[in-house]
């Protein structure tokens, strides 16, 4: 499933392919759920990523789950960290973390936090407070390149969290740096805690900002998986860090969700359960 | 000799017998400047982005890397907190901050580059220690045992050219933890750090002369605190002054006065320090003398300590 070889990584997904990544997406995203009816959540900021991470864990990142100790493979670092349920979903998915410790995921005592946290399988660094990612990732990326290493960084920012300012400081030293395999994908679902990210504190022309920083930038659809797939092999082969604008939609895959502040962050009741499953088994 | 050109030759040392170790400054290159003349590829300027200094840093060392940081103290310690809690200090990553001009070495330059609460600030993040050494070769020490212990160490530096005089029966190797004593007296018991060492070696000369011999212990590890040797000390004094180059809350003087409490320890006990905050600028030298951390403030302290506890003790 997952290949070394740069060239598998690169061709066009078949259908095939697009069709097994959607049952995983479908997967994670009832995980997501079920998760969510047990405790209180960021349900909707999880959900605009379950594509993103998808596709990263099932296609792109080198890792090896019986042996992440190692060191050796890629590595992703989710600096949004409110999407934990998506991440700690993946991980669920991809065989990294134990059903029997997700599972707890959402109950009092359970050992996942409602932010990832360093120590848990599969779990590189505690996030939860905005704005460290990206330069932990450039730090990473730094030592890979002194240590002659073709591991790859990859980090996925919240659009809202953009707003902090430390993601420009790093931006600005990583593009200095050149530093590269480093892929940040943005996930611009366009919401953030208060409301619309354009009517907090506007981002846009967001593409031409990480351009002007000196980063090679893609626009994609977050959730279209040939897209994210061309978007990721390119900036996996840039020369320079590569942005990756991944255009989401917060709550997606569950329509009474997408979109609706009040998911940002909830507890499902078994009704809402049923419904957003049947909907998720019906796509 | 300067602790930051004694530290300068100690980090290119380090990149010699370490060939993984990187450095990074915040458009702060003074003190990496024999490593970057050795190892220019291992030295990163991450520009005037102290939050980033650590990130980057916290990123390096998750291999197992050991990285120094250095800044002007006041802005990577402020600046950088978070990111020394969470992504440094949380993991106990290998990095040695080494903070430049800590106290009021920049007295002159105006409140903004003062840093009078940095050893309060460090002792709050979990896991990371805090050295505050007294002159050139105590800072060299300092860095020596950061660079080789686990986990993070902030590392105060200040401004001070005066190397302070150690007794003749000093070690020659003396662990850089439990400084160790540099003036002998059984009447009071003087707990000192940083610039102020040197003052109150100055204060012991002075009261020497007049009968008052003070026994003086300089602290430059504030974490690892050496409790064992302290408690000892103040057991067996008669009276306590603690003096210090840093604000009342959470330095030298409040970390004595808690042990004074946790081992039962009664003894007057009289605290020098910057107070609350230093809200003027001015030479170091000038801002002692005016915080009344300085030679003159400790002699008159002892002074009153000694007669109180002399007319304590008869009847």
């Amino acid at each position: 499933m997952v290949s070394n070889d740069k060239q598998a990584i690169e061709r066009p997904l078949s259908s095939a392919e697009v069709a097994e990544l959607e049952l995983h997406a479908r997967s994670i995203r009832r995980y997501i759920l079920e998760a969510a009816a047990r405790g209180r959540q960021h349900i909707g900021s999880a959900l605009s990523i379950v594509d993103i991470l998808t596709i990263l864990y099932f296609r792109h990142l080198r890792l090896d789950p019986s042996n992440l100790e190692s060191g050796a493979g890629d590595r992703f670092l989710l600096s949004k960290g409110h999407g934990a349920s998506a991440l700690y979903a993946t991980l669920l998915e991809r065989g990294i973390l134990a059903k029997e410790i997700f599972s707890t995921f959402g109950l009092p005592d359970s050992r996942l936090c409602g932010h990832p946290t360093a120590g848990t399988p599969g779990v590189e660094i505690s996030t939860g407070s905005l704005g460290h990612g990206l330069a932990i990732a450039a730090g990473m990326a730094l030592g890979a390149r002194l240590d002659r290493s073709p591991m790859r960084v990859v980090v996925c920012l919240g659009d809202g969290e953009l707003n902090e300012g430390s993601n420009w400081e790093a931006a600005l030293f990583s593009a200095h740096q050149k530093l590269a395999p480093l892929v940040a994908i943005v996930d611009r679902n366009g919401l953030q805690q208060e409301g619309p990210t354009e009517e907090v504190a506007s981002l846009e022309p967001l593409a031409h900002k990480w351009e002007s920083f000196g980063w090679s930038v893609c626009c994609v659809c977050g959730h279209d998986f040939p897209a994210l797939h061309a978007a990721l092999s390119a900036s996996f082969s840039s020369k320079r860090p590569a942005a990756v604008i991944a255009k989401t939609t917060k709550g997606r895959g569950v329509s009474f969700m997408e979109n609706r502040m009040e998911w940002h962050m909830a507890q499902l009741s078994g009704s809402e359960l049923d419904r957003a499953l049947l909907e998720l088994n019906q796509n | 000799m300067d602790m930051r050109n004694a530290v300068a030759d100690e980090i290119a040392e380090a990149g010699r017998r370490d060939a993984r170790l990187v450095s990074i400054g915040a458009d702060t290159r003074l003190i990496f400047k024999h490593f970057i003349e050795l190892f220019p590829e291992r030295f990163v300027d991450v520009g005037i982005a102290e939050a980033t200094a650590f990130g980057v840093a916290a990123g390096l060392a998750r291999s197992g890397r050991c990285v120094i940081v250095s800044a002007i103290a006041a802005f990577l310690l402020r600046r950088g907190l978070e990111q020394l809690r969470i992504d440094i200090a949380e993991p106990m990553l290998r990095v040695v901050i080494l903070g430049v001009g800590g106290g009021i070495s920049y007295g002159p330059l105006g409140t903004t580059h003062l840093f009078c609460e940095d050893l309060a600030l460090a002792r709050l993040v979990p896991n990371l220690s805090v050295l505050a050494p007294f002159d050139a070769i105590d800072a060299k020490r300092a860095f020596q045992w950061a660079i080789k212990t686990p986990g993070p160490t902030y590392i105060r530096l200040i401004s001070s050219e005066r190397l302070v005089p150690r007794l003749p029966s000093s070690s020659s190797d003396p662990n850089p933890l439990v400084a160790e004593k540099l003036h002998e007296g059984a009447d009071a018991l003087v707990l000192v750090a940083g610039r102020c060492v040197l003052e109150a070696v100055t204060a012991a000369g002075e009261l020497a002369e007049t009968g008052v011999m003070i026994g003086v212990r300089p602290v430059t590890s504030l974490r690892p605190f050496p409790t064992e040797t302290i408690v000892d000390d103040i057991r067996r004094s008669k009276c306590v002054l603690t003096v210090e180059e840093h604000v009342h809350l959470g330095g030298l003087g409040a970390t004595v006065a808690e042990l004074m409490i946790q081992f039962s320890i009664v003894r007057p006990l009289v605290r020098l320090d910057l107070g609350e905050a230093v809200t003027r600028h001015g030479s170091p030298e000038a801002l002692m003398r005016s915080c009344g951390v300085d030679a003159g403030a400790i002699v008159s302290a002892v002074r009153g300590l000694v007669a109180s506890s002399r007319a304590r003790s008869t009847p």
